[in-house]
């Protein structure tokens, strides 16, 4: 039982790195722009067609495939952002930009369906069928370059958002929209660029969940609930956030698989944010993630 | 110095102050057009007796009751719940376990158990509206979203009740093919006639009032003295009651219900659709929007068999909707009327009327 | 004279911004009282705090003698404090008469009738010069006239002492005529009042007694002239910006004994926040 507790854990850690990722792309994308991207969860499923067909087609590892899938997601992510996104009206913006995100995701899906059909499908690689050896667990290839891919996008991140001077630009528009504008940032490039981190963070995300799971275009309603309990969970806007709530949730989410039931398991994952919201109903870190107006 | 000394004090009456679409003519015609929609619904299954197309008139009605029960809160409030699935589906598998449990057999008996099926929607509704309104507003929609897909993975593992995946088969009314169709439409039209009636009856109140001011400046209304968290729950359950006859009446339909059809992402999304189309905040938008939407539902899933290509069809109605109507039909065309009205009134008053 | 409405030792800090601190005031019941002070002195804090928008870190606020420090708004509207918005807050989507019946929730049922029927509400729009537009979705009105829905809103339900923040702020002069008059009006009716402005002809013209304010404390209060003349009230301005809305002739003179100094400083602040 301890090993397999322990084994849980881990993997709770190592998954919980890579729905950080994507989670942090799309509390980003709410920070910046104060919209919620329903689209997140399909998106990702995107990623993970992406990287199926490379592979299936073009016989290219699924991992050296993320050169090939960032760039084209991330400029897919341009394309919806410049395309739905910029032209809501201010007033009612996020509530607009949920019901406008949902529709685009399901058109993406209807599109992914109509080329792939419903079947399941999922990625093969050698690092999903073979296991490291580490003290004792047997823990998938998949699992640790995922999850160290993912720390190490989350530290470009970082990087680029506390760094770059696009990265100052996203940082001041998150703060003081008007503000940021009125001392020449551009904020519909900033708006773009977020948007398109957010949509390349799916583009990994996508590739690992498809070589961890099977999918197919239904695969979107589960991804975009989880990502909005873990957004939602730490905080709307704030990555840190994203990410506690991404490994906590995940965490718990296997122990109870272990200790309870792995019926409950999903189940248990979502009440973990009602009991939150329950004593902090801005989320673990909320009241820090409010922009000042 | 007084107040009636003060200069340029009024504002010129008339040409603001009244609207013409209140005018005494204006209220018999809409009140003639309600009634006249009224038996139009009554009478439509002795008219178009095909059950095919008594089914889509049954789906559009019940439709209707459900986008009016969104709008009542959704719309008045102005926040936007994305979860009311979890009403849907709590009165079908109330209304299955019920008649299952106390072995009833199929008839219209069975319709009594629709209100306790919506009453029962409702406590449901208590509980996820206080802990979803205890959020933001942009929080809350999220909140709604988790809430429903709690419910729906509550469908799938509470299998005592629910019976989980293999789902719950209701009695067999002992109707004919030819007829199957219409007592379903009579209960239909029964809650849709409720739920506008709601609507309107909300929107005239003092209570709608205080919803209406709580989607302008929710906080503003606070000071006023508005009790915003108990007029919001309560606008909350009472949209949850009227959705959740909705679905009971939807369970006894399909004769059996399934998690993944109780609790349909898609159903949350298209009651707002509808009630966007139609108008959000009004009474009749919800109806208007059902009224041309879900036969447009209806035959595309008839005709495109490829569920793909539904999907991307309704992704893009829906798109274009909000990106063309975004106040929705009914008060796009009630201010088209307005100015048509103002233009007519100040072309005949002559050209030193107007200012 | 009693004192209707006191604030004794208010503090409020915002993380490390010390809004308030040792803030006291007192407003005499049928007074026409004025607060005065640069941006930032926290005088909408100050507001905020007594009509319950904001908790007090510290002190009280009392209304008639009774406490009512950190009380719900709505509770402290029924109780008789009014309160209007420097950036004015109605019903964009509601008419006139729908923005005013709101304010019928914040009152006990047995005045319902009294105070909230249709043609009191007619009356208030007409005291404010609207009642033309009583039909009029509030959100298609000018910024003035919205200010005078503010106010009728606030005078629904009968308070007896009205908090204006920046009434004569962003409108037109002769509007602002118009709004000090109903001022007057309605204090003879006996309602007591506090005006926060950055209008100093407006303030020093209107108010009876002038409260001043700097970084979150008074530091002087007394008649318009004491105020005007006082050394410590010029020191607050001259690092703060002073919106003279009137003619350089009837503030001149009145600059007086201040230095040569003082004189620029204050002429090269007047372009200043003008709201």
């Amino acid at each position: 039982m301890g090993t397999e507790l322990a084994k849980a854990v881990v993997d709770g850690v190592l998954t919980g790195g890579v729905y950080a990722l994507m989670a942090a792309g799309l509390t980003l994308i709410f920070g910046v722009m104060e919209i919620i991207n329903i689209a997140q969860g399909i998106m990702v499923v995107l990623g993970a067609y992406l990287s199926y067909t490379l592979q299936v087609h073009a016989g290219i590892d699924p991992f050296v495939g993320l050169l090939i899938t960032i760039p084209v997601m991330f400029l897919i992510g341009v394309v919806i952002e410049w395309g739905f996104i910029r032209r809501l009206a201010s007033r009612d913006r996020t509530a607009l930009s949920i019901l406008v995100t949902f529709a685009v995701a399901i058109i993406i899906e209807g599109i992914l369906t109509q080329f792939y059909s419903a079947d399941l499908h999922t990625l093969d690689a050698w690092y999903v069928e073979r296991s490291i050896h580490v003290a004792g667990f047997y823990l998938p290839y998949i699992y640790v370059f995922g999850f160290g891919l993912a720390v190490v996008l989350l530290g470009a991140l970082y990087l680029f958002i506390y760094r770059s001077r696009t990265g100052y630009s996203i940082r001041a528009s998150m703060q003081n929209r008007t503000g940021a504008q009125l001392i020449g940032i551009d904020i519909d490039r900033v708006a773009a660029v977020t948007f398109g981190i957010g949509a390349a963070a799916t583009a990994v995300g996508g590739m690992v969940y498809g070589a961890t799971n099977t999918f197919n275009p239904d695969s979107g309603y589960d991804l975009i609930s989880r990502l909005l309990v873990i957004v939602v969970l730490g905080g709307l806007g704030s990555i840190g956030g994203a990410l506690v709530a991404a490994v906590v949730t995940l965490v718990i989410e296997d122990v109870t698989a272990v200790l309870w039931s792995p019926v409950w398991s999903s189940t248990v994952f979502f009440g973990v944010l009602v009991l939150v919201l329950l004593v902090r109903p801005s989320g673990l870190f909320g009241a820090r993630a409010v922009r000042a107006q | 110095m007084t107040v009636a000394d003060a200069p340029v004090a009024q504002q010129a009456p008339d040409d603001r102050g009244t609207d013409p679409l209140s005018a005494p003519g204006f209220r018999l015609a809409r009140r003639s057009v309600v009634v006249l929609a009224l038996l139009c619904a009554v009478g439509f299954p002795f008219v178009f007796t095909n059950p095919a197309t008594t089914s889509i008139a049954f789906f559009t009605l019940l439709y209707a009751a459900a986008a009016s029960a969104w709008n009542l809160f959704s719309g008045y409030s102005g926040y936007m719940a994305l979860g009311n699935a979890v009403f849907y589906g709590s009165g079908a598998y109330f209304m299955a376990d019920v008649t299952t449990h106390l072995n009833e057999r199929g008839g219209t008996m069975i319709f009594a158990w629709v209100p306790a099926a919506g009453l029962f929607a409702g406590l449901v509704a208590v509980p996820v509206g206080w802990l979803a309104l205890r959020t933001r507003r942009h929080t809350f929609v999220v909140v709604t979203i988790a809430i429903f897909f709690i419910f729906q993975l509550l469908a799938y593992n509470l299998q005592s009740v629910t019976h989980g995946s293999a789902g719950i088969e209701l009695p067999l009314p002992p109707w004919t093919a030819a007829t199957y169709n219409d007592p379903f439409y009579a209960a239909a039209l029964v809650v849709a006639v409720i739920a506008v009636i709601a609507s309107w009856a909300v929107r005239r109140s003092h209570f709608g009032l205080q919803l209406l001011a709580i989607r302008d400046d929710e906080d503003r209304a606070r000071g006023l003295g508005v009790r915003t968290g108990r007029v919001k729950l309560t606008a909350f359950v009472l949209s949850g009651v009227i959705t959740g006859m909705c679905g009971a009446i939807y369970a006894y339909y399909l004769g059996s219900v399934y998690p993944p059809f109780a609790f349909e992402a898609i159903f949350d999304l298209t009651v707002a659709l509808m009630a966007f189309l139609g108008g959000l905040g009004t009474v009749a938008g919800p109806v208007v929007g059902a009224l041309l939407l879900e036969p447009l539902q209806q035959y595309l899933t008839l005709q495109f068999t490829a569920a793909g290509l539904s999907l991307i069809l309704f992704g893009a109605l829906f798109l274009a909707v909000i990106g063309f109507l975004p106040q929705g039909i009914v008060p796009s065309l009630g201010q088209l009327l307005r100015r048509l009205l103002r233009w007519r009134r100040t072309a005949a008053s002559g050209p030193e009327a107007t200012r | 004279m009693t004192a209707l409405l006191e604030v004794c030792g208010l503090a409020k800090s915002y993380g490390g911004l010390q809004a308030l601190s040792e803030c006291s005031l007192s407003v005499e019941q049928g007074s026409i009282a004025g607060l005065i002070g640069p941006n930032g002195s926290g005088k909408t804090t100050l507001f905020n705090v007594v009509t319950g928008f904001e908790r007090a870190d510290a002190g009280s606020v009392l209304l008639d003698g009774r406490e009512i420090t950190n009380a719900p708004p709505g509770r402290i509207g029924a109780l008789g404090v009014g309160r209007t918005f420097q950036l004015t807050r109605v019903f964009g989507r509601l008419t006139l008469l729908e923005n005013l019946m709101v304010g019928r929730a914040g009152v006990p049922r047995s005045r319902h009738r009294e105070l909230y029927s249709d043609a009191r509400c007619l009356d208030l729009l007409d005291f404010v010069g609207l009642s033309g537009s009583a039909r009029v979705p509030a959100g298609e009105l000018s910024y003035g006239q919205r200010k005078m829905v503010e106010l009728a809103m606030v005078l629904a339900q009968e308070p007896r002492v009205i908090l204006l923040d920046e009434p004569a702020g962003g409108i037109n002069p002769l509007l602002i005529g118009q709004m000090g008059e109903r001022i007057r009006e309605l204090n003879r009716r006996g309602v007591t009042f506090l005006v926060v402005e950055h209008n100093m002809e407006f303030v020093m013209g209107l108010c009876e007694v002038v409260w001043v304010m700097e970084r979150g404390a008074v530091i002087a209060h007394g008649d318009p002239e004491q105020v005007r003349g006082d050394p410590r009230v010029l020191d607050a301005y001259l690092g703060g910006a002073v919106d003279d809305d009137a003619d350089d002739d009837v503030h001149d003179g009145d600059a007086t004994d201040a230095t040569d100094a003082d004189d620029e400083a204050g002429h090269g602040r007047r372009e200043g926040a003008a709201r």
